[in-house]
């Protein structure tokens, strides 16, 4: 943290989407490793992935990386395309309108995945 | 003196007021992208495109473990809807492919790995390969 607060904020979002991207991509390792060695074809297996603390600690730890990742992966996206230069008047007002869909299907897909796990 | 005068010696110290009229071309539909900007591009569109499909994903994430029921009406659907495997296999593409551009970022940042031209160009066809092999070997499975 002492280390963080040294950084601009441009390095601490880059560190913060790879390192959300890495626990992400772990987390998706994990998964398709379980699904590809146990036959999941049915609910009783399905399920017990998800029964097993462990699991439900990870698949937040996902859900949680996805929020941010994908928080600060739109805004890049956003600042470079939603602009006054690009989009003219349009520009500031189509930013903040797609800042404020993103943050609601951010917050919908946190709380129900929560809902969901636990 | 005479060369403190010139153009840029006057954009470096702030001085030129007049409004710089050299052509400018944002227009990115104009502009022939090479491998390496079409694989950046194209990171954001699956990126943007995965993101806003993720409250599907979520929805058939709780279907999925609601009970045995709804876990084998999901199974039915799968197999009997077209739209469904198909929505399911276009993200599987979309993700898969955002995945591996993301590893090619992170082994550039970490290890400075496809930084130069040619290394660039070669790892951009290695992420579209990859991408189509096992979005291939996907299909395959759920056909």
């Amino acid at each position: 943290m002492t280390v963080m607060s040294k950084l601009g904020t441009g390095t601490r979002d880059f560190l913060i989407v790879r390192i959300c991207a890495l626990l992400m991509l772990l987390y998706s390792l994990y998964l398709l490793g379980y699904l590809l060695t146990g036959e999941i074809n049915n609910f009783a297996k399905w399920n017990s992935f998800f029964e097993s603390s462990l699991n439900k600690t990870l698949s937040l730890i996902f859900f949680a990386a996805f929020a941010v990742h994908t928080w600060f992966g739109t805004w890049a996206i956003a600042s470079d395309y939603l602009t006054p230069k690009i989009m003219g008047n349009f520009g500031s007002f189509a930013y903040i309108i797609f800042r404020v869909l993103v943050a609601a299907v951010i917050a919908l897909v946190l709380t129900w995945a929560i809902l969901i796990i636990f | 003196m005479l060369a403190l005068n010139t153009p840029t010696k006057q954009i470096l110290r702030g001085k030129v007021t007049e409004k710089d009229n050299r052509p400018v071309n944002l227009n990115l539909l104009t502009i022939s992208l090479p491998i390496i900007g079409l694989s950046s591009i194209l990171h954001r569109i699956s990126g943007l495109i995965v993101f806003l499909a993720f409250p599907l994903i979520v929805w058939l994430f709780s279907i999925s473990l609601e009970s045995e029921e709804s876990f084998s009406y999901l199974q039915n659907q799968f197999e009997q809807l077209l739209v469904f495997k198909t929505i399911i296999f276009l993200l599987f593409v979309g993700f898969l492919y955002h995945v591996l551009a993301g590893v090619r970022k992170l082994l550039a940042d970490a290890f400075g790995i496809g930084e130069t031209l040619y290394s660039g160009k070669l790892i951009s066809w290695v992420v579209f390969g990859l991408t189509f092999l096992i979005s291939v070997a996907f299909f395959i499975l759920i056909l």
